[in-house]
């Protein structure tokens, strides 16, 4: 099954015939069985599937975290499959943004400068204006001296979120970044990842099993068995809960 | 719990892996001390048994201590032993030496003169048989030597009293064991039967009588029996005693340097056991941190307080107990190698391995101990994990400690009081040998003292020293976090940093004392002698100034000066009226070339001044002991001149020196005559003073230069071989010392790996995350090289800073005696020190490092 052919130059990330196995010979799991699919430019969309149907493998696999053992795979107009681990890391850096469920902030840098670390690590320096409206909009402004541990879930889920933001990337990857959060916090979140998309143009992929976090997305992509099941565009919270519970049912 | 114990260890055996090599070094180097003592007992044991190894009984009448002959002679002494009930045999000896010809050469030989059983002689005949008169045995290394064997005859050299020397020929009639006391070592050995010595003309006192007994004999019985004897007869000092107790009161006499030997070694052995603790301590508490999530899990499962702390302590047994059996069969490994390599590589068949059994079971209870010890804080600390900690998510934080106000008051008292005394032990005192041992002695405590301080207050010193290092490279993120990072825990870094403070410090500041005590030696040396070697001239070889050639081309020659007399004061002979000779003290003069003298001088000697002259220390006596500061010269033809000092300039101790110019401008002559020519003259002729250059060994320059010059090396003086043997003390010294340190710096470094590598199992996760956002392989390793090389460098650059202090202020304390201080710093080896610290971190850095940069973000990122 495919759904929008990679070669659409309007998609930010697009995969084709991604295959993931794990070990070899008769132990071997397939995680991803040849799946292609695109993400459209400027849409939040969110990745959703029982435990084990390669959700998360599908979004390592996009992020370059992880590389697939077989398949095609573009970011931002290039192919990026086959590079070497100093092409993937620079690549990372410069293209890609992630918001993670246990947050992963370094604990031994303040807010601030856990924003602009992966500029930092670019050796560029990062967009005063952005960097003070991102402040601004995630109501960071009076914590950004603090370090992780002075900061609350929720703040350190916004802190990864700006840092995710700051270097413009094609595509934030979040990874059930929700998951550690309590209900006001991480709808908090997810109305910040929204806005991204809908008024900056950031394209945003997102990993969940919470339907109502997946409610908030432009377009809900299911997976199953490492392989699609198929998606819902404009999701409702119901849509997606019941087409869950159909996905786990067939199993 | 004993299970669990167990399994930990098993599945922290890589964790505990350094512990284990750092508490086995410690150990090994504690067992390896216990037995070089016990090992020289044993060697020395077998040396001296020899000699009794086939005797029951030992007695040594001693009769030498008698004021006045004894009514006993020495045969009846040896007759009343030998008709002693038991007795199965006697053999009465004597050692003594005599001129022997062997092989060509005249040389000196032991000589033992026996009466009676030869076969109670510790050395064995190996070939032919026992001596009769005309005949001699001789021990079969010499034999082979000299070429000699049963049947050859040699010739002795024997002084009857009161006659002339006497040339006798023996015939050699066997061969025997080589004697491997150490005081025959390297001397031919020949036995001759009493009666053959008294052909011979020699007198025969026997000094000790070896006693064989008949089986079932009451050897102590007999040995009360003739100790009595010997008390009634008059020589109450008499030793008779059982072989193995002679044996033993020998060795307990020659074994006192032994003792002396094993506290040395001993104490190293305790600096390397202090970071052993330092670094056990310092890794358990990291292992046990790490593992908080687990004790807290098993205390939700149930366990106690005690239970926990039983785990931890129970793990640092079985840590304890495997380090310490592996140290003692290393420790021990290496000195029985050791012997058995001296054994054979040196010919020495009586070098022992003494093994007891104390090393091994003092190494183990030491290793057992210094764990156990080491665990106890972290063991209590472990306890104090709650249950709840177990379901908190597992994020590290920065862990804020301050240092305790107690620690920084105890400390900063240690370092004031030690500094103080410290201090006071080199400011400068009034010379005598009681205030220099007093002064050396405050001084030695003043720096122990005020370096505990300094430990004390690492939980400051290093972590700051770190911080400021780390600022040069926080312009970049991985540079800033590298710094970051070092100083996340800082009681991990101090302890650790601490550790390696303590290895360099003791390091530096042997290389600093050790070059400042021999720089002052050298510059107190120049004062009395300001040349290298003076060859001075005889009637037999006048010395032309055409030898200057010869000796400057001698290999390990730096520079020569050629320099003939120039006058003397009036009180020489030939130099002032007979009044003058009388009442005043002869110095002679010379004068040579100002460049070749500035040359020649030793470092720190400078050529006197134009129209001024160096005067030797003893060479002009002031009756009221004034320093004379001008000097009255006479040019042997009535005319004198005064000549004013130059103080700043050194002359050998006995001689006045001016260069050539001043002679010119004082109108001294030249005088070419040598000392004992006929017409009377007594002054010196012409002198060589030459400089070394050090590359030569000093007892091959001085025949190679005496060669040269065709003189006798007797003719030869001046600093060069008192120069040479200081140096070579020192640099003896410093190497062996130097060496016993660097096994502490090794466990330190040892830690600096462990822990490094720890911290790199913790943050896995961050470590992922920077990968995931951006941080290439090469900069990850680059991080926590930096890291590593941040820690040990604020170590070793404090400890450089710290040893060199110390290294000036005892060399100081220890020379003030030599009345200057000329401080001497080895930068080559300091820098050497810092870079091997630094590049031995940063290596220990490598394996952790890639294991980091080969683990995928993924996987990183889904560690707990």
């Amino acid at each position: 099954m495919s759904i929008q052919a990679p070669e659409a130059t309007a998609l930010a990330v697009a995969a084709q015939n991604l295959t993931k196995t794990y070990g070899t010979g008769p132990t071997a799991v397939t995680a991803l069985d040849d799946v292609s699919v695109g993400f459209e430019r400027g849409k939040f969309t969110a990745i959703m599937g029982p435990s084990g149907s390669g959700k998360s493998t599908l979004m390592h696999c996009l992020a370059t975290l992880d590389t697939p053992t077989s398949g095609a795979l573009t970011l931002g107009g290039s192919r990026v499959d086959g590079l070497d681990d100093d092409a993937l890391t620079t690549l990372r850096r410069d293209r890609v943004g992630f918001v993670f469920q246990a947050f992963n902030l370094v604990p031994t840098l303040s807010a601030e400068q856990n924003i602009v670390l992966p500029l930092e690590l670019a050796g560029k320096k990062p967009d005063a204006a952005w960097m003070a409206e991102l402040v601004e909009r995630l109501g960071l402004g009076s914590r950004l001296k603090h370090k992780p541990h002075e900061l609350s879930g929720g703040q350190q889920q916004r802190v990864a979120v700006a840092r995710a933001l700051l270097p413009r990337p094609d595509v934030v990857f979040g990874d059930e970044p929700t998951g550690n959060l309590d209900s006001s916090s991480g709808a908090e979140v997810l109305r910040l990842l929204q806005r991204s998309a809908h008024e900056d143009g950031q394209t945003v992929i997102m990993v969940t099993h919470d339907p109502v976090a997946a409610a908030s997305a432009d377009r809900v992509v299911l997976l199953k068995d490492g392989r699609l099941a198929g998606e819902i565009i404009a999701p409702q919270v119901e849509q997606v809960s019941s087409a869950l519970a159909r996905l786990g049912a067939a199993s | 719990m004993n299970s669990l114990v167990k399994a930990n260890v098993v599945a922290y055996r890589r964790r505990y892996a350094a512990v284990i090599a750092a508490i086995t070094i410690g150990v090994a180097f504690l067992a390896a001390t216990l037995y070089v003592g016990s090992s020289v007992r044993a060697t020395l044991g077998a040396s001296v048994g020899q000699a009794y190894q086939k005797a029951d009984l030992v007695v040594t009448p001693d009769f030498w201590k008698a004021e006045e002959p004894p009514k006993l002679t020495p045969a009846q002494a040896v007759e009343h032993v030998k008709s002693a009930s038991g007795v199965r045999a006697t053999l009465a000896y004597e050692n003594t030496m005599l001129g022997a010809e062997l092989a060509g050469g005249q040389e000196s030989v032991h000589v033992t003169v026996t009466d009676g059983d030869t076969a109670l002689l510790g050395t064995g005949l190996t070939e032919g048989k026992a001596p009769g008169v005309g005949e001699a045995t001789l021990n079969s290394s010499a034999a082979a030597k000299a070429g000699l064997t049963v049947g050859s005859t040699l010739t002795v050299q024997v002084m009857p009293e009161g006659g002339k020397p006497v040339t006798k020929e023996l015939t050699i009639s066997g061969l025997r064991q080589d004697p491997q006391d150490p005081s025959s070592a390297g001397y031919s050995n020949l036995q001759l039967s009493k009666q053959g010595a008294e052909a011979l003309g020699l007198t025969f006192t026997p000094a000790t009588i070896l006693v064989g007994v008949e089986p079932g004999t009451d050897t102590a019985g007999l040995v009360d029996q003739l100790g009595a004897f010997f008390t009634e007869e008059g020589l109450p000092w008499a030793q008779v005693g059982t072989a193995e107790q002679r044996v033993t009161e020998q060795i307990s006499q020659l074994s006192g340097g032994v003792d002396a030997l094993t506290w040395v070694l001993g104490a190293f052995a305790g600096i390397a056991l202090v970071v052993t603790v330092l670094v056990v301590a310092n890794t358990f508490s990291v292992i046990l941190a790490q593992r908080t999530r687990e004790l807290a899990l098993l205390r939700t499962l149930g366990a106690r307080r005690g239970q926990i702390r039983g785990m931890v302590l129970g793990e640092a047994v079985i840590v304890g107990i495997v380090g310490g059996v592996l140290g003692v069969l290393i420790g021990t490994g290496v000195v029985a190698g050791g012997a058995a390599v001296v054994r054979s590589a040196f010919k020495l068949p009586y070098v022992t391995f003494g093994f007891t059994w104390a090393p091994v079971i003092v190494g183990l209870l030491v290793g057992l101990l210094v764990t156990v010890a080491a665990s106890l804080r972290p063991a209590l600390a472990a306890t104090k994990v709650s249950p709840l900690a177990a379901l908190r998510p597992s994020d590290t934080v920065t862990v804020r400690s301050k240092a305790g106000t107690t620690r920084v008051v105890i400390g900063l008292l240690l370092l004031l009081v030690g500094a103080a005394a410290l201090i006071y032990g080199i400011l400068p005192n009034d010379g005598g040998s009681d205030a220099f041992q007093t002064s050396f002695g405050m001084a030695f405590l003043g720096g122990l003292v005020s370096f505990i301080g300094v430990l004390v207050l690492g939980t400051l010193l290093i972590p700051w020293a770190v911080r400021q290092l780390a600022r040069p490279f926080g312009a970049k993120v991985s540079g800033r976090l590298a710094g970051l990072n070092a100083l996340r825990h800082p009681q991990r870094t101090s302890a650790i940093g601490t550790a390696l403070l303590l290895g360099v410090t003791l390091v530096a500041l042997m290389l600093v004392g050790a070059t400042s005590a021999r720089s002052t030696l050298n510059s107190e040396l120049a004062k009395q002698y300001p040349v290298d070697l003076v060859i001075s001239s005889s009637a037999e070889n006048p010395l032309p100034a055409s030898l200057q050639d010869a000796v400057a081309a001698v290999n390990g020659v730096e520079s020569t000066a050629y320099l003939t007399p120039a006058g003397a004061t009036p009180g020489c002979p030939g130099y002032g009226s007979e009044q003058e000779q009388a009442n005043s003290t002869c110095a002679f003069a010379v004068a040579g070339d100002e460049a070749a003298l500035q040359a020649v001088g030793t470092d720190g000697a400078k050529a006197p001044r134009l129209g001024m002259v160096a005067v030797g220390e003893y060479a002009l006596q002031s009756p009221d002991g004034a320093v004379p500061t001008e000097v009255t010269l006479s040019d042997g033809a009535g005319r004198t001149v005064t000549v004013p000092i130059d103080t700043e300039a050194a002359a050998p101790a006995t001689r006045i020196v001016m260069t050539e110019e001043t002679r010119t401008k004082l109108g001294l002559p030249t005088t070419t005559k040598t000392q004992d020519e006929a017409d009377g003259y007594m002054g010196p002729g012409p002198q060589l003073w030459l400089k070394a250059d050090d590359t030569v060994a000093t007892g091959t320059l001085m025949s190679e230069v005496a060669k040269a010059a065709g003189v006798d090396q007797g003719n030869l003086d001046g600093a060069l071989p008192i120069r040479t043997i200081a140096s070579q003390i020192i640099d003896t010294l410093l190497m062996v010392v130097s060496a016993l340190l660097a096994v502490a710096v090794i466990i330190a470094l040892i830690g600096v790996s462990n822990t490094l590598s720890l911290s790199v199992i913790e943050r896995t996760r961050e470590n992922s995350l920077l990968r995931a956002l951006g941080l290439t392989k090469k900069q990850l390793r680059g991080m926590l090289a930096l890291e590593a090389a941040l820690i040990a460098g604020a170590a070793a650059v404090l400890g450089v800073l710290l040893g060199s202090l110390y290294g000036l202020a005892g060399a100081k304390a220890a020379t003030s005696a030599l009345g200057g201080f000329t401080p001497g710093i080895p930068w080559l080896w300091l820098a050497v020190v810092l870079v091997v610290s630094v590049g031995a971190a940063v290596l220990a850095s490598v394996w952790p490092a890639r294991r980091a940069a080969r683990m995928s973000p993924v996987e990183g990122l889904a560690v707990e």
